[in-house]
Order: C-alpha cells, then sequence, then structure tokens
C-alpha cells in the first residue's frame, strides 16, 4: 500500500459488537485511529480490549456494526491486511526453543521479506538485542522479550501496529525502554493501537478509550479528558484522620473521599465550595497537607463508573 | 517507637549471586510500606527472609519484635501472605475457603465461626458465600484472597502486587479495607511493580540490585528529581524533536507523551544545551515545561542505570 493513498484514519470502528455467547464483550464501541498516532483501549480485566484488538487484527469477525482497517473490512480482507499490520498477542507470539536471530528469520521469511537479513540486523541494532541474537527466546527475560515480540511484528514493515498489553508484567526499566522504542516507531509514522490495564500509562497514547464492561466510558485526548469532566481531586492529610474524613464524606459536593498514602484522595464536583483550611475548621482535626491535585485518568475512570452522573460527560 | 520489622544488613546469597546486599530498613507498626523494583531486584527474598522461609547468608531481621531465626514458627501465627496468584480452592465456596484457611490458621469451634463471619462482612462477601470461587470476577477473589489471610487476626501481612489486573472500583475498595487495617495497627508490606499501587503506600523503599537505593514517602521521593530535569517539550512536531534529541549526552529518557516529547535530562543545566541543539536542528518548539514528576519517573530517575550487559530475570 502506498502511503500517500491510505486514508487519513487507519482503523475506524462504529458501533462495533462483539459477543461470545450471549454475553457481548464489546457492545456498541466507536472510535477512530489516525494515521501515525497512538491511541491507547484501556481498562481492566474484562472491559474488552482484546476482543476489539482482535477484531482490528482480523482474528475474529464483529458481530454488528463496522470495524475499518485502511478503509477496508478487518474481517473480509483481512488476507490483504495482514500484510500492513503487525499484532503482538498478550501471550507472546515467538518460538521459545527458537534464538533471537531464528525467531526474526522465521517470521521474516513466511511474511515474504525479500531482504530479511538485512531487516533483521536493523531491528537487532535498533531494539538492542543485538547481544543476544544467539539467546534462545526462553532464556531472555520479560523485557527483552516483549522487544523481540515488538521486533518480529515490525519485520515486514507495517503501518499499524496492535499491541496487546505490551507492558503487563514488565518491570519499570523495562517498561521505559519499550516507550522509548515505541516512541520511535511512531515518530517514523507508524500507527499504534494498543491496549493496557494500567491508567497511568495510557497517558502517554495521544488518545485514550477507557473501556467497561465492554462500553465505553469516556474517550478523547488524556490530558483534556480529567479537565473537561469537571472533577477536582483534593490531596489531604490531617489528624485525627477518622473526623477528619467523617466531615469529609458529609461535606457539600464530596463525591468520594479515598484512603491515599498518609492521607486521602476527595472527589468534588463542580459545585463544592473550595475545600480551604478555613472550610476543614469545623472538622476539629489539624490539617497537615492540602493540596489540590489534577485528576488523573484514574480518577476519572473511578468517577464515572462508581458515581455515573457525578461528572459531565466530556 | 514500636516496630513492626527491623532488618539490619540483610543478606542473602545464592551460589555467585548476591541477591539482598546489606540491606538495612525499619517498618513501623501500623505503616502501610512498599517495595517497587525490577524484577530480580531482591523484593521476594527479602520477603522471605522477613517470613523466616529463607535463612539470611548474613545479618539480622527483627519481626513483631522476635528474632526470626529463632522464633520462626511462633512468627508465622502473627503474620499473613498474600500472593499474586492468591491461594484459593477454586472448586470451593467462599465460605468453604474461609472454613478451611481458618482451620488451617488453628481455629476451631465458635472462635472459626465469629471469625469467618467477620471476614464475610469486613470483605462485604456475604451475598457471595455459597458461590464458588471459579465463578467469582477478579475483584472479590481478590477481596476473598486478603480475608482468609486475615482470619487469624495477623499483625503483619504481606501483599504480593495485590491489585494488579482488578478494576479501579475494586482497588479502590481494596485500599480502604488496608487502610481501615492500617489504621487499626495492623503493619502492611507490599511488593510490586505497579506504580499505582506503591503510590497508595505511607512509604516507599526503591530496590536494584539487592540494594534499597532510595527509601521515602511518594512525595519525598518525586521531590528527588530536580526541577528543570524532567522536562515537556510541546511543538508542531513532536515525532522531529524525539528525532532530534535522541542520542544527545544530555538525555537520560526520551519518549513521546501524548502530542508532546517529555524528556529527562542529565542535569538541569541542559536545559539550555537542548533548547540549542533543537534550534540547531531547525526544530521548531511551542514551549518547554517542567513536568511534575511521577513515581515511574522517581524511580527511573533514582535506579542507577544502564544495567550490567546480560540482564536476565529467573
Amino acid at each position: 500500500m502506498v502511503a500517500e493513498q491510505l486514508p487519513q484514519e487507519v482503523i475506524q470502528a462504529q458501533r462495533v459488537w462483539l459477543s461470545y455467547g450471549a454475553r457481548p464483550a464489546v457492545a456498541g464501541v466507536s472510535f477512530a485511529v489516525r494515521r501515525g498516532t497512538s491511541v491507547a483501549l484501556v481498562g481492566p480485566d474484562g472491559a474488552g480490549k482484546t476482543s476489539l484488538l482482535r477484531a482490528a487484527a482480523g482474528l475474529q469477525p464483529v458481530h454488528r456494526g463496522q470495524l475499518l482497517v485502511f478503509g477496508l473490512p478487518a474481517w473480509e480482507e483481512r488476507y490483504i491486511l495482514c500484510q500492513h499490520l503487525g499484532y503482538v498477542p498478550q501471550s507472546f507470539a515467538l518460538y521459545e526453543d527458537l534464538s533471537v536471530d531464528e525467531n526474526l528469520a522465521f517470521v521474516g521469511q513466511i511474511m515474504g521479506v525479500g531482504s530479511w537479513r538485512a531487516r533483521r540486523d536493523q531491528l537487532l541494532h535498533r531494539l538492542g538485542l543485538a547481544p543476544f541474537r544467539h539467546r534462545r527466546a526462553q532464556d531472555l527475560s520479560g523485557g527483552m522479550k516483549q522487544k523481540l515480540a515488538l521486533a518480529a511484528s515490525l519485520m515486514h514493515e507495517p503501518g499499524l501496529l496492535v499491541l496487546d498489553e505490551p507492558t503487563t508484567g514488565v518491570d519499570p526499566i523495562s517498561r521505559r525502554e519499550y516507550w522509548q522504542l515505541l516512541s520511535e516507531v511512531l515518530a517514523n509514522g507508524v500507527t499504534v493501537l494498543w491496549a493496557t490495564p494500567y491508567l497511568d500509562e495510557a497517558q502517554r497514547a495521544q488518545e485514550v478509550v477507557l473501556l467497561h464492561h465492554g462500553q465505553v466510558v469516556a474517550q478523547g485526548e488524556p490530558s483534556q479528558l480529567a479537565r473537561q469532566s469537571g472533577l477536582r481531586v483534593v490531596y489531604l492529610e490531617g489528624h485525627p484522620r477518622q473526623a477528619l474524613r467523617s466531615f469529609l464524606e458529609g461535606y457539600q459536593g464530596v463525591l468520594d473521599v479515598q484512603p491515599f498514602a498518609l492521607g486521602f484522595h476527595v472527589f468534588l464536583d463542580q459545585q463544592a465550595p473550595p475545600l480551604t483550611q478555613e472550610a476543614l475548621a469545623p472538622s476539629g482535626a489539624t490539617i497537615l497537607h492540602l493540596e489540590e491535585r489534577e485528576p488523573s485518568l484514574e480518577d476519572l475512570f473511578l468517577a464515572k463508573i462508581r458515581l455515573g452522573s457525578g461528572v459531565t460527560q466530556p | 517507637m514500636s516496630w513492626a520489622v527491623e532488618a539490619h544488613e540483610l543478606t542473602r546469597s545464592f551460589g555467585d549471586l548476591v541477591a539482598v546486599n546489606g540491606l538495612s530498613f525499619a517498618v513501623k507498626r501500623g505503616e502501610i510500606f512498599g517495595f517497587l523494583g525490577s524484577n530480580g531486584a531482591g523484593k521476594t527474598t527479602t520477603i522471605r527472609m522477613l517470613c523466616g522461609l529463607l535463612r539470611p547468608t548474613a545479618g539480622r531481621v527483627m519481626v513483631l519484635g522476635l528474632d526470626v531465626a529463632s522464633h520462626g514458627l511462633v512468627l508465622r501465627q502473627r503474620i499473613g501472605y498474600m500472593s499474586q496468584k492468591f491461594s484459593l480452592y477454586r472448586d470451593l465456596t467462599v465460605e468453604e475457603n474461609l472454613l478451611f484457611w481458618g482451620t488451617c490458621y488453628g481455629l476451631s469451634g465458635t472462635r472459626l465461626d465469629v471469625a469467618v463471619q467477620a471476614a464475610l462482612e469486613q470483605g462485604d462477601l456475604k451475598h457471595v458465600r455459597a458461590d464458588l470461587v471459579r465463578q467469582l470476577p477478579v475483584g472479590f477473589r481478590q477481596r476473598l484472597a486478603l480475608a482468609t489471610v486475615l482470619l487469624h487476626r495477623p499483625e503483619l501481612v504481606f501483599l504480593d502486587e495485590p491489585t494488579s489486573g482488578v478494576d479501579p472500583q475494586a482497588r479502590r475498595d481494596f485500599w480502604d479495607l488496608i487502610d481501615r487495617l492500617s489504621s487499626q495497627g495492623t503493619t502492611v508490606l507490599v511488593t510490586t511493580h505497579a506504580m499505582d499501587e506503591a503510590e497508595r503506600c505511607h512509604r516507599v523503599a526503591f530496590m536494584h540490585a539487592g540494594r534499597i537505593v532510595a527509601m521515602d514517602s511518594v512525595s519525598g521521593l518525586k521531590g528527588r528529581i530536580p526541577r528543570d530535569q524532567l522536562i515537556a517539550i510541546t511543538s508542531p512536531g513532536p515525532d522531529r524533536v524525539l528525532k532530534a534529541l535522541q542520542g544527545q549526552p544530555e538525555v537520560q529518557d526520551l519518549a513521546l507523551f501524548g502530542h508532546s516529547c517529555q524528556v529527562l535530562l542529565r542535569t538541569p543545566q541542559d536545559l539550555g544545551r537542548i533548547q540549542e541543539t533543537l534550534r540547531a536542528a531547525g526544530c521548531p518548539f511551542t514551549s518547554l515545561q517542567p513536568v511534575a514528576p511521577s513515581l515511574e519517573d522517581a524511580f527511573v530517575f533514582l535506579i542507577p542505570r544502564p544495567r550490567p550487559p546480560g540482564e536476565s530475570t529467573p
């Protein structure tokens, strides 16, 4: 596929339904992924992330709605599309008994990459795998396996990467290295759709789709989402702690009080009067720390699923 | 000060490998204390020594005022351990699991009944008491796993990545319970590499290569990154910024972050230099702003890098 011919939206999902038996895993989800951007599907286990990714990779048909990849229906045109997309499932698509080199050679050959040796060496070098090229996949650390799986998915130079929880169970340093690599991939114009259960990590994406029980809870730019929701979060520390908590739970406009480290995260709606030292005086508690915090995606997600209408839908 | 754990120069070797190397730390009673580290950092080895399951090669550890070396068995009655995999019987009901574990911990008759009822109550599990564990969502299984660990009213609880994979609502409720335990004087030790879990601890120790690299409150750890060293660069072409800064000696960490590019500098003085680099590369940028660091930023900043070549994970 020539880049100029590609549609601006690499993936278009419109009211997609996916079911296993009677229970829908995905119920009417719509989202789009623009070329060269990264979009994260975010949610806990069972939210429908993997089902959507599999459908986008042409591994299962959608039951209702439409899912277009590069402008083509993902399931019907899967044999064409698989030449243009790389998919890394959650359990590694690696041959444990083969070496790093052999894994990449194998994938390169079955994908019909003409100059697979050159491509392999280039990826080994770029992903820092060259020193381990003769090591068997099963002897690699979790972070290295992830890099190898990424390398394998990039062998045929796809325009779209579909990554299912690429950093789950990977330690923080390896996770960082992985994001550096993925940034490079993005900077080279590849579009990335990925799933993660980590809401903090999702902030790295240009757009997020928060999923819960197969439905969209919120979607948009991560930095804007929480702001637009009208949710306010205040971190408070004070003694006696229980007195402070009871007071907060009865305070006007408080949506939730969550223990957080030595204090509490207090969720407030837009109408709540400011939580100042004076406003807190009737609690009788000594306030040790009071700080308004930017709501995180996790805060927003929680506010949405726990409180429903408590915050506005962006 | 009453200490729940006091470790002095705790060391454990396996052959030539020093898994834990001269660890000294103390945890207060009622404290929620987190160990955060990469795979192979020594977290599990440390916990196993604290539980008396593994004998230190050198050093000493006191738990609840007793020397673990000589009081291991007595101590095991006073501590609880919740593993990541939840030690539950999937073919037994919720109540049967509690009865089984209660009996294992030496409870019987009225004491057992009272403990099981209290556990059902505390874990909000009464309505699923007769359900088979394998039919329960992961959030319930996690609360049950915690409830089984608490039946014998331990004074110290170890939790291994307790909330990975559960939804934000379940995580919120779980930490509410942990907070209650802590306010009642139970000490909680959490090992994790998930930042959102570590953020909720009163204090966190960063572990790397068998040593504690830093130990402080979460805000204390974040505060170790000097201002002007973690920068968000907004630009019409963040991918160009990424390419221009790649491999620059001033750059410690670099990745795309939403619509901006985030860079961790080696020193705050490097800010001027990267501005020059960007200008020299003809790379336009709208702003360079210091970013409030995340706990992961603090971790990446404080952990010595690069890692030794040939790193591997057991």
